[in-house]
């Protein structure tokens, strides 16, 4: 089993990589940040993450079709939806596809540390 | 880890489809009428009351004849706390709009023909009622809950976009009843009922809005409350002299909640808005705490 949880956080908003980037690896977990949906997906297909995290509203691709590429590569990455846009039927969506959580903006980084815990300890990871 | 409201129509058998539901998913069964006890005790109103709230049909300017609108809002409070929970099955139309927007809330209503109805009343009444008269009471009782749903909520009980699954249960025979079942308990362990991080939050702020609005019923029972993430919006009317001190009543009420509920909510930040009623000039308080 690997040492570090590997995550890959995907947000087009600056800001959103630049807080939860650091307090992520702070507590202990290998972060890759990307703000362009197509390059995400391109190092997804290149890396097997154990965690994807991503926005939903974002240009060219969308979080459902990260969610959707990221099901297709592997059963076992667990994927946390983050977004300023939240609903009923996003929710279930997201759920139905395989979404391990989903989180409406904005959150404290705390909340994504305890979801990513959580998913951590579903994929067998000593809790960090 | 889901939530699963039924309603149906007069003598459709949801009650008894609700119960099974909760045993065959070893889930808890709730109803908005043994919840009563419950309600009574916390904001000492008799269970008489209670009831009568719930079997009055609110008259045309929405009040109710004997009981008070806010022991609705009481009612809702506590059913509301009992979803956070989770692993419920919940029977009843009181606060049937305030789930709309948690996800992992599955929402059943549940019909069945006017003629196995019939039946079914003829059975379950121990005086020997015609068929006729059973019939009416069938339609009578239909419609009384179609006027207190409409006066209470605004809403039609029978509109099918309030439901994520509508069951027609056709005759009522053991099959059928066991149709129905099986289709609820598959539907809600598909994946898209299964409670995330959003939607707990979700179902949180509609307990905590019904909280606030029980905690300042006594002031306005009117008043709509919207609770997002610890911020609390509270809309409410008042005339120009009165409405500050409106306001700080309002702010002792809602500070300090107890110790309970300050273990089940989010630390609060309130925004009250008073409508002046004869300007309508809006006031815009704004409290920390």
């Amino acid at each position: 089993m690997k040492e570090k949880l590997e995550i890959l956080l995907l947000d087009d908003e600056t800001i959103v990589g630049n807080r939860l980037g650091p307090a992520l690896e702070k507590v202990g977990y290998g972060v890759e940040v990307f703000e362009d949906p197509v390059k995400a997906l391109n190092r997804i297909h290149e890396k097997e993450f154990d965690i994807v995290v991503t926005d939903i509203m974002m240009a060219e691709v969308n979080g459902i079709q990260v969610l959707e590429e990221v099901r297709k590569k592997s059963d076992t990455t667990k994927v946390i939806i983050i977004t300023g846009y939240a609903t009923v039927a996003l929710a279930r969506e997201a759920m139905d596809k395989g979404a391990f959580d989903m989180i409406a903006k904005p959150f404290k980084p705390s909340e994504l540390h305890s979801v990513i815990t959580k998913a951590a300890d579903s994929l067998g990871y000593k809790k960090l | 880890m889901s939530i699963i409201t039924i309603t149906d129509s007069s003598y459709s058998n949801g009650r008894q489809i609700a119960k099974s539901a909760a045993k065959r998913l070893n889930y808890e069964y709730v109803d908005s009428e043994n919840i009563l006890p419950l309600v009574s005790k916390e904001f000492g109103v008799s269970e008489s009351k209670l009831v009568r709230v719930l079997k009055d049909t609110p008259s045309n300017v929405g009040m109710f004849s004997k009981a008070k609108p806010e022991h609705i809002i009481f009612i809702e409070t506590l059913i509301t706390e009992y979803l956070l929970k989770n692993n419920i099955v919940y029977y009843g139309v009181v606060g049937l709009p305030l789930n709309q927007k948690v996800s992992h809330v599955l929402k059943v209503h549940i019909i069945a023909n006017l003629e196995s109805r019939i039946k079914n009343i003829m059975k379950l009444k121990l005086d020997n009622i015609s068929q006729d008269k059973a019939s009416k009471a069938v339609t009578k009782e239909d419609e009384q809950l179609k006027k207190w749903v409409e006066a209470v909520y605004n809403i039609d009980v029978a509109d099918p976009n309030l439901y994520d699954l509508v069951i027609n249960i056709g005759h009522i025979k053991g099959d059928d009843v066991e149709d129905a079942l099986e289709t609820i308990i598959s539907t809600v362990e598909h994946k898209k009922y299964q409670p995330m991080t959003y939607s707990l939050r979700c179902m949180k702020n509609v307990a905590m809005s019904c909280r606030v609005r029980a905690i300042l019923a006594d002031i306005d029972p009117k008043m709509q409350v919207k609770s997002d993430e610890g911020t609390i919006y509270i809309y409410t009317k008042a005339v120009k002299k009165k409405a500050q001190v409106k306001v700080l009543e309002m702010k002792q009420k809602v500070f300090p909640m107890d110790s309970k509920q300050q273990e089940i909510y989010f630390k609060c930040f309130i925004l009250i808005f008073v409508e002046e009623i004869k300007n309508e000039r809006k006031i815009r308080d704004i409290v920390t705490g």
